[in-house]
């Protein structure tokens, strides 16, 4: 009894608000909390929940079904008896790989030519980062139609050169090329940005330096911008290669992962399994081995980048 | 007087003494008399119909406004009845005081959205557009209810069941015997071709396959430098292809599975259906594999092929000067088949379609029904008919009709052959297997035997998982 009253007594002298742990982090605290609530709403929970649900069966169809228990059964499966896992996952390293290659190398390319000074500068590079603005949906259907066999701008072009019709999307050797192309024209303006920004905060010191010994525009730009760029390049190509691993909306509109299986994606064929089949255990169990097989990439990429830095 | 009785209920007294003065009364109690009652078999009096009404026994369509207020959500595929529907709701709302509110969404993001909603079990959706090949997912699993016990209590003279094609009823609403919805929307493949092409190379509509493929061959030979080809289908992997590939499954002697829900696809038959459709790919237009249904249809409508294996919903398009540069100049006929040894001709052409029905969980049962009672009615279905075919024979049959749209005729004729796919569970699991071997067959990844070898054990793989094969 004595000692409730007692501390019922602390607290009145100094209650909860007031202490000086509270009077330090009260203020943050309060404004942490939108943002930690939205996090463990939008991320956290989601991610644990699907981490679950990947060890579990679950057929969303089946009215009665509930989650049973099934282990590691879904990733057996997967690595043993799916035959389009592995298809789909070297459709997509090939997807990343060629796209943000691509970009990385036109990208840098556009952002040393905007570095120089000439006229209508500004003008071109609002052109140029149009491509950005527009939606991959959107994207994929203006691609879809200017591929198009038989009205498709593509062809004309081609005709006009007199070259034969080129089914672009129809075929298996080209359909991949195709959709690798409208995913470059559509982000390389993005790598661009970020380099461009870069050079422009490069300081002049080090190249009025490398003037006066003498140093050629190539020497300048090997041992002088790229180095110094480099981190920005490496942020460039591990945000890229991140949104190239999960690519959906560019192919689910251009060919739907056909023709075959030549451009069966792995976000694609994951939300196959989840949305046209209904198996939210099987499609869970393939989604983390995407986010799996993603920080492996990411972190290759962040080891480069630290160690040139240090 | 009685609340039950003969009369209506708003018949006021004076009306009703006046009625009786004037000897109705008397009539009426004598016909009852049974002598009386047969010397007067052709009565020169009756009593007026508007005065008199009969009984009513049935609770649909609703008298007066019983679910005023009531709001409804339905799930429509984006095609032009659903959108057709949606103009001349308020009519409907008017009528019954039922709020509609129709939600209309392309069909390749139509049933994720339907399921991701009905699993919820919260009745947030009520009524449901469902495609022939979805009714084991929906019908099979409980998702929607049989609608047995509303058709019992349904004036029949209003509902016309039997006035629905058969076959219609039975591939688009039926689940294991029993009714689980209206159709609305029906569609069957069928060939188009252009009229004064054949005439100029003096062909005949093909009624075999091989015939089809001797026209496509001569026209694009022909042809091709004007930029005009044999024929036209949709090629691009995806359902379209499958739903293609049935006209040739079918008419060649096989299907994806035998009764024993064991996969025939690697069958010879299977097998030469494919071959012969792949060979069929040299006398098309360079594009065609990479043609949806709307690629499709603007090839035909542009005037660059002189065939088109496509559904019947093409041919409004194909009238349409607006989007059109044939009109007058194609024609409508069955799609070919092959010739059995007894001379007559084996067709498959492809079944496809819809069915209103009303989720399990729907609160609102009887408002659904009363809009697929009206949106599938008589005079709807007529009234619609501009938009899609009727799924009525009454309507297909009606030599006004039928002159209107050319279509109606061989559609009626087609539903004899309609082949239908596999409308279990697990079948789009199957689709997406199929879907991606034919597509390997025909840009020439794989032979199309191999392809089909290829994905044959795996379709097995999933029907035995499934428990449809005894191990």
């Amino acid at each position: 009894m004595t000692s409730t009253t007692t501390v019922t007594a602390q607290r009145r002298q100094r209650p909860l608000f007031r202490t000086r742990f509270w009077a330090h982090w009260s203020a943050p605290a309060i404004m942490l909390i939108p943002a930690v609530v939205i996090l463990v709403a939008l991320s956290l929970f989601p991610m644990f929940y699907s981490l679950w649900l990947s060890f579990n069966e679950w057929n969303l169809g089946d009215r009665t079904a509930t989650w049973r228990f099934v282990g590691l059964k879904n990733f057996i499966t997967i690595f043993t008896t799916d035959p389009f896992f592995w298809p789909s996952v070297r459709v997509s390293v090939t997807f990343t790989g060629v796209t943000v290659a691509v970009q990385t190398l036109l990208g840098l390319g556009i952002a040393l030519l905007f570095s120089e000074e000439f006229r209508g500068r500004g003008l071109l590079r609002t052109l140029i980062v149009l491509p950005l603005m527009i939606s991959p949906v959107v994207a994929g259907l203006i691609w879809r139609f200017m591929y198009n066999t038989d009205l498709g701008m593509v062809n004309y072009l081609l005709y006009l050169l007199g070259i034969d019709k080129v089914d672009w999307l129809g075929r298996q050797v080209s359909a991949m090329p195709a959709v690798m192309l409208a995913d470059i024209w559509q982000w390389t303006p993005f790598v661009a940005l970020i380099l461009m920004a870069a050079i422009q905060a490069l300081p002049d010191e080090p190249f009025e330096a490398a003037l006066i010994d003498g140093a050629n525009r190539w020497q300048t730009f090997r041992y002088l911008t790229l180095p110094m760029i480099r981190p920005a390049l490496m942020v460039a190509i591990l945000i890229r290669t991140m949104d190239s691993f999960k690519i959906f909306d560019l192919i689910y509109v251009l060919t739907l992962g056909g023709p075959g299986v030549s451009t069966q994606v792995l976000g694609l064929y994951t939300y196959k399994w989840g949305f046209k089949f209904f198996q939210m255990g099987y499609a869970s169990a393939l989604s983390y081995l995407m986010i799996f097989m993603m920080v492996v990439f990411a972190n290759i990429i962040v080891f480069f980048m630290r160690r040139r830095v240090d | 007087m009685n609340k039950k009785g003969t009369f209506n209920r708003k018949l006021s007294r004076r009306e009703a003494l006046k009625l009786f003065g004037a000897g109705g009364l008397g009539l009426y109690l004598a016909s009852y008399v049974p002598g009386v009652a047969a010397a007067s078999a052709q009565p020169s009096w009756s009593f007026p119909k508007n005065i008199i009404a009969q009984p009513r026994k049935y609770k649909f369509p609703a008298e007066g406004k019983p679910y005023a207020g009531t709001k409804i959500n339905v799930s429509m595929v984006a095609e032009a009845k659903p959108d057709a529907l949606k103009k001349v709701l308020p009519r409907f709302t008017e009528k019954t005081g039922i709020e509609v509110n129709l939600d209309i969404l392309p069909y390749p993001t139509l049933q994720e959205k339907q399921f991701t909603v009905m699993t919820q079990q919260t009745g947030a959706l009520d009524g449901v557009h469902v495609d022939c090949v979805w009714m084991g997912q929906y019908a099979g699993q409980g998702w929607i209810a049989p609608v047995d016990d509303l058709v019992a209590e349904t004036d029949p003279e209003y509902l016309m069941l039997e006035d629905f094609h058969p076959a219609i009823l039975a591939e688009q609403c039926m689940w294991e015997d029993k009714l689980y919805g209206l159709p609305f929307i029906n569609a069957i493949h069928t060939l188009y071709y252009r009229t004064d092409i054949f005439d100029k190379h003096g062909l005949k509509p093909p009624e075999t396959w091989e015939e089809l493929r001797e026209a496509a061959k001569l026209i694009t030979e022909a042809e091709s430098k004007n930029g005009v080809y044999g024929v036209t289908f949709m090629g691009k992997r995806g359902v379209q292809l499958l739903c293609t590939y049935v006209n040739f499954l079918g008419a060649f002697g096989s299907y994806f599975y035998d009764k024993n829900y064991v996969a025939t696809l690697d069958s010879p038959e299977a097998i030469a259906a494919l071959e012969f459709f792949v060979s069929l790919v040299p006398y098309a237009n360079p594009g065609v594999l990479s043609q949806d249904w709307d690629e499709c249809f603007a090839t035909f409508a542009a005037g660059n092929a002189a065939m088109n294996i496509q559904w019947q919903n093409a041919a409004p398009g194909f009238a349409d000067p607006s989007k059109s540069k044939i009109i007058g100049k194609w024609g409508i006929t069955l799609t070919p088949g092959n010739k059995l040894p007894d001379g007559t001709i084996r067709r498959s052409p492809t079944f496809g379609g819809w069915c209103i029905g009303i989720a399990t969980d729907s609160k609102n049962r009887e408002a659904v029904w009363e809009l697929m009672l009206w949106a599938t009615s008589l005079e709807m279905e007529r009234e619609l008919a501009y938009a899609m075919p009727s799924s009525r024979k009454s309507v297909l049959g009606d030599p006004e009709f039928q002159k209107k749209y050319i279509e109606y005729e061989t559609m009626l004729k087609s539903y004899d052959y309609a082949l239908g796919r596999p409308r279990i569970p697990e079948w789009p699991q199957m689709a997406d297997l199929i879907e991606a071997a034919l597509s390997e067959a025909m840009t020439g990844a794989k032979t199309p035997e191999q392809a089909l070898k290829d994905v044959n054990p795996l379709l097995n793989e999933i029907l035995m998982s499934a428990g449809y094969q005894k191990a």
